[in-house]
C-alpha cells in the first residue's frame, strides 16, 4: 500500500460517515500482505483464514482507539501478529491437554495439507523454521520471505535494528543446523 | 579452523536456503482473496447486530453460583491471618521483657491466698505503731 493511499484511507476512517467504505479498501489493500504474515505463522489455511478475519474484526471495533500516531499499516501489522500468537497460544494450550508438541503437530500437517505444494526440501525448511520462537520465526519470516528492511521491522516490532540483525542470524544458523543434522542422520 | 567438509556443509545448507529463497509453497483456495472481503464485512455486521440487539432479544447472561464457603474464604483466611499474626506479636511481646514482677508483691499475693484475711485487713494487721513513727521520722534522722 503506497504512502498516498494509506493517508487517504486513515483520514477517511477517522470520518464516521466514510468509515465503512474506507475500511472496505484497507481490506482489499492489506488483506494479502496481512494473509501471508499470518500463514507463516499458523502454517495451516483455515487457521490463517480464521486469524486474517478476526484481524479486521478487531481493527473495526478498536478503530477509535486508532488515533494516528503510527502508520495504518502497521497498526494492523500489530494486530495480526498479535492474533496470530494468540492462536499459537491457545493451540499450544490444548498439545499440552493432549501431549503433543505443537511444533511437531504443524510439522506434520504440512505432509496431509491440500494447500502445502512444497517439495522435501521446502518442507524440511518449513519444519526447521517451525523449531524457532515465535519472535524469532516472525523475523526470519520478515527477512527471508518478504525481505522486509530492518527498519521498518524494527518500527513494526518495536525492536532495535541490531537486535532483529542478530535475531535473524540467530535464527539462520538454528535452521541450517537443523537441516544438516537432517541430512546427516 | 574450518575444514573443507565444513565448506562444503556450509554450501550445502547455504545452496538448500537459497534454492527456496523467493519460493511460497503454500496455496490458497481459487477466489480466495476475492470473497473475503464479503466474508469480513458479514462479520462486521454480526457483530454490530449482536451488539446493538434489542433488549427483548438479547438473553440475560446466567448468573455463576458461588459456593458461600468459597465466597467467604477470603475473609476467613484474612481472619486466621491476624489471629496469627496477634499471636505471634503477644509472644514475641513475652518473650522479649525481662521478668521485672516484684517479687514482694508474689510473696503478699501469695500470703494473701493461703489466709481468709482481706487484703485491707492484711495491711492493718502487718501496721504497729512503731514502724509508723519510724516512717515518718525516718528522713529527719
Amino acid at each position: 500500500m503506497d504512502t498516498q493511499t494509506e493517508h487517504a484511507i486513515t483520514r477517511d476512517l477517522l470520518d464516521p460517515s466514510r468509515r465503512r467504505e474506507a475500511f472496505s479498501r484497507l481490506v482489499k489493500e492489506l488483506s494479502k500482505p496481512l494473509y501471508w504474515q499470518i500463514r507463516r505463522l499458523v502454517v495451516a489455511h483455515d487457521a490463517a483464514d480464521d486469524v486474517l478475519q478476526n484481524t479486521f474484526l478487531k481493527a473495526w471495533q478498536n478503530i477509535d482507539s486508532f488515533r494516528g500516531d503510527s502508520r495504518l499499516s502497521t497498526w494492523m501489522y500489530r494486530i495480526a501478529i498479535n492474533e496470530s500468537y494468540s492462536y499459537l497460544n491457545r493451540e499450544r494450550l490444548q498439545s499440552v491437554v493432549d501431549f503433543k508438541d505443537l511444533e511437531d503437530t504443524l510439522a506434520d500437517s504440512l505432509y496431509s495439507d491440500p494447500w502445502f505444494s512444497g517439495d522435501d526440501a521446502a518442507r524440511k525448511l518449513q519444519e526447521a523454521i517451525l523449531q524457532l520462537p515465535d519472535k524469532q520465526r516472525l523475523v526470519f519470516n520478515m527477512r527471508y520471505y518478504d525481505e522486509m528492511k530492518y527498519e521498518d521491522m524494527s518500527q513494526l516490532l518495536g525492536t532495535s535494528v541490531g537486535a532483529l540483525k542478530a535475531s535473524y542470524h540467530l535464527a539462520v544458523k538454528k535452521v541450517q543446523a537443523f537441516i544438516t543434522a537432517d541430512l546427516y542422520e | 579452523m574450518k575444514t573443507p567438509n565444513h565448506d562444503m556443509e556450509n554450501r550445502m545448507e547455504n545452496d538448500l536456503l537459497s534454492s527456496q529463497k523467493g519460493q511460497n509453497p503454500f496455496l490458497v483456495p481459487d477466489d480466495y482473496f476475492e470473497h473475503l472481503e464479503e466474508r469480513i464485512n458479514a462479520r462486521i455486521d454480526a457483530a454490530a447486530s449482536n451488539t446493538y440487539a434489542s433488549p427483548a432479544t438479547e438473553t440475560k447472561p446466567e448468573t455463576p453460583v458461588v459456593p458461600l464457603m468459597v465466597k467467604f474464604r477470603p475473609y476467613l483466611y484474612f481472619a486466621a491471618m491476624l489471629v496469627l499474626i496477634f499471636a505471634g506479636v503477644r509472644t514475641a511481646v513475652n518473650l522479649s521483657q525481662p521478668n521485672n514482677t516484684d517479687p514482694s508483691a508474689v510473696l503478699v499475693s501469695e500470703e494473701l491466698l493461703q489466709s481468709d484475711l482481706t487484703a485491707e485487713e492484711f495491711l492493718m494487721g502487718s501496721l504497729n505503731a512503731s514502724s509508723v513513727m519510724y516512717y515518718l521520722f525516718e528522713d529527719n534522722e
